[in-house]
């Protein structure tokens, strides 16, 4: 009992959970931070970069703003980071040894991946600072709009894997009737979840609850030191989390053997060069553009793929 | 405390307040972070919030308006942080030391908090980097104590 | 070109105009009474289409001039029209209730010259910060601000 609590413990803490999660996510911020220089035709940060920032972010004074609830601006990137951690726990996990998920997991990690948003949410509203609400309700109306067709896209899998809802089952059934990606259906997903993926790392151009050009930071305008490094943490490990879950439903997985496992690491790269190449070549579009963009062409997309998975393509 | 101050002088992220200057310099400090010099080497991005920024680079002569709020981004800023005066106009107000509009310099606005003058109308983003990491050896002086 | 907008000018405002003086094919000073100021900027600016650029004050050694430019782009002429007053308490009539772009040039003036204009819609300090004393003006000759105003803020 109390060894299965201490495995419990270290799969949510150390691999693949937080300390994981944490390295590999900053690896992964330095990577889109040296694509995004090179791509314009700079050098760059060092690749020790995002461990700079995050160590001289705990050395800076903490504030919290006059008249703001200390709780709820103290607590909100603490909430964003637990999502994070059990969704990289879970997935992790799941995708390691498929046998140890649970029913109904994939509905967990919809709940846990929208954390990190909700967390950026309270921060923003829990700051008295007009141009923090505008970054809150910003971020509200995009969760609002790509949540849509995010869950379409999951139904695709479950729908074809004839209702199962585990993710070692999921990967289980990819395994033995190859991944989902290579049917119609499982393709157009795959599309329409690029663009939810993008809103979800709160990249370019779907950032706007963080444009800092334009609202001065605003959803984290007022946060500083330790509580600022938790959120970026968490952003960082959301490039880890989120890719890897998408690659995990729809792409097959990271597989058993450490060939399928380097391939695996493949697929999920490709979602993240993806990802970096989107956020470079574009601009950030206006919220209501946005909206309009996910509840149009992508919800439209996502429909036609659970329509073509329910008729078996 | 020393390791993070450490970390400091690897990812000075600034801040860019103009207090009432003819954007000359403000120009100069763009360039430092475009392609040509590009500053994101030395772990600098430009933020959006003061409560984010390590380093205040400030620019402009110090007129009445502007002085007021320069001093209440300072108090506003994370500490700790350092101010960098940009351009002969935030050194010593230069040639407008006698206007109407101008109040004290830079360093008599926000005494003591001034770690590195760089002068020049506008001074080369060369300078500027010059200046910042000048700036950020001071406190190198003092991670090392 | 010039010789149209001119004679133009004098056609519909003659009267009203004290002097004309072609400077440069590009610039044409017109010299009018303070109290013919609105009647004459009107009939250019509505009556004949004159884009209004800016205006701007003086102190001389007589007293104080407002001019006002409007530009005839598609002649390559601007012509400006000046109105005078003598050395105590400048008063000219406000353009701003026929033309809005003078609103703000206006209160310009009135805060660093201390010349005021009847019927401006707002005439509330703009310029100069919100801890200058009232009654100094900077542009003013002399350095008024000299023993009145502290350095520190």
């Amino acid at each position: 009992m109390t060894t299965s609590i201490l495995a419990g413990l270290f799969r949510v803490l150390v691999f693949p959970g937080l300390l994981f999660t944490a390295i590999a996510g900053m690896a992964a911020s330095w990577v889109d931070r040296k694509v995004t220089a090179r791509v314009q035709w700079r050098v760059g940060p060092p690749l020790l970069q995002p461990v700079y920032d995050f160590v001289k972010l705990l050395g800076k004074e903490v504030i919290v703003p006059r008249g703001a609830s200390r709780v709820a601006f103290l607590g909100a990137p603490l909430v964003g980071l637990a999502g994070v951690t059990f969704a990289a726990a879970l997935t992790g996990s799941a995708a390691m040894s498929p046998g140890a998920g649970f029913t109904g997991d994939v509905v967990v990690l919809l709940y846990l991946l929208v954390l990190p948003s909700l967390a950026v949410i309270m921060g923003g509203a829990a700051s008295v600072n007009p141009l923090a609400s505008v970054g809150a309700s910003r971020e509200m109306k995009l969760v609002l709009s790509y949540e849509l067709p995010f869950i379409l896209v999951m139904l695709v899998p479950i729908i074809r894997s004839g209702g199962l809802l585990s993710l070692g089952e999921l990967l289980r059934y990819q395994a033995e009737n190859g991944a989902f990606l290579w049917s119609a259906s499982g393709l157009l997903a795959l599309l329409a979840a690029i663009p939810c993926l993008q809103a979800k790392l709160a990249l370019v151009p779907f950032d706007q609850a963080e444009a800092e050009t334009e609202i001065m930071g605003g959803a984290l305008i007022e946060y500083s030191g330790a509580p600022l490094a938790v959120f970026r943490l968490t952003k960082a490990m959301m490039l880890i989390v989120a890719p890897a879950f998408l690659v995990v439903v729809l792409w097959g997985g990271f597989g058993a053997s450490v060939a399928s496992a380097l391939f695996g690491v493949g697929k999920y790269l490709v979602l993240l060069v993806i990802a970096i190449l989107v956020r470079n070549t574009n601009p950030r579009v206006r919220i209501e553009h946005a909206m309009r963009f996910f509840w149009g062409p992508v919800t439209g997309l996502a429909l036609l793929a659970v329509v073509l998975a329910l008729l078996g393509v | 405390m020393g390791l993070a101050l450490k970390a400091l002088t690897k990812s000075p992220w600034v801040f860019h307040v103009s207090a009432g200057s003819c954007n000359n310099c403000d120009i100069e400090i763009l360039d430092c972070l475009c392609p040509r010099f590009d500053i994101e080497r030395l772990g600098a991005v430009l933020v959006g919030s003061v409560r984010h920024a390590d380093a205040l680079l400030v620019t402009g002569a110090m007129n009445r308006k502007a002085a007021v709020r320069v001093k209440k981004l300072y108090e506003q800023a994370a500490k700790p942080c350092l101010v960098i005066a940009v351009g002969t106009c935030a050194c010593g107000q230069g040639i407008f030391r006698d206007s109407y509009a101008m109040t004290t310099p830079l360093d008599e606005v926000l005494p003591g908090a001034v770690a590195a003058y760089v002068p020049g109308c506008p001074p080369k983003p060369e300078a500027i980097i010059l200046g910042v990491v000048k700036a950020l050896k001071t406190l190198q002086g003092s991670a090392n104590d | 070109m010039t010789e149209d907008v001119v004679s133009a000018i004098r056609e519909r405002l003659g009267a009203k105009l004290q002097d004309v003086n072609v400077r440069s094919p590009r610039r044409v000073y017109l010299d009018v009474r303070p109290e013919d100021l609105t009647e004459v900027a009107d009939e250019l600016f509505n009556g004949m289409g004159a884009r209004y650029a800016i205006a701007s004050g003086m102190q001389t050694a007589d007293g104080f001039e407002v001019l006002h430019h409007f530009a005839f782009d598609s002649d390559h002429v601007v012509v400006s029209v000046r109105v005078r007053s003598g050395p105590d308490e400048p008063r000219f009539d406000s353009l701003a209730p026929i033309i809005k772009g003078a609103e703000f040039i206006e209160r310009e003036m009135r805060d660093l010259l201390g010349i005021e204009f009847q019927g401006h819609p707002n005439p509330t300090r703009l310029i100069l910060s919100d801890d200058w004393p009232d009654g100094v003006y900077p542009l003013r000759r002399g350095k008024p601000w000299e023993g009145t105003v502290r350095k520190e803020i």
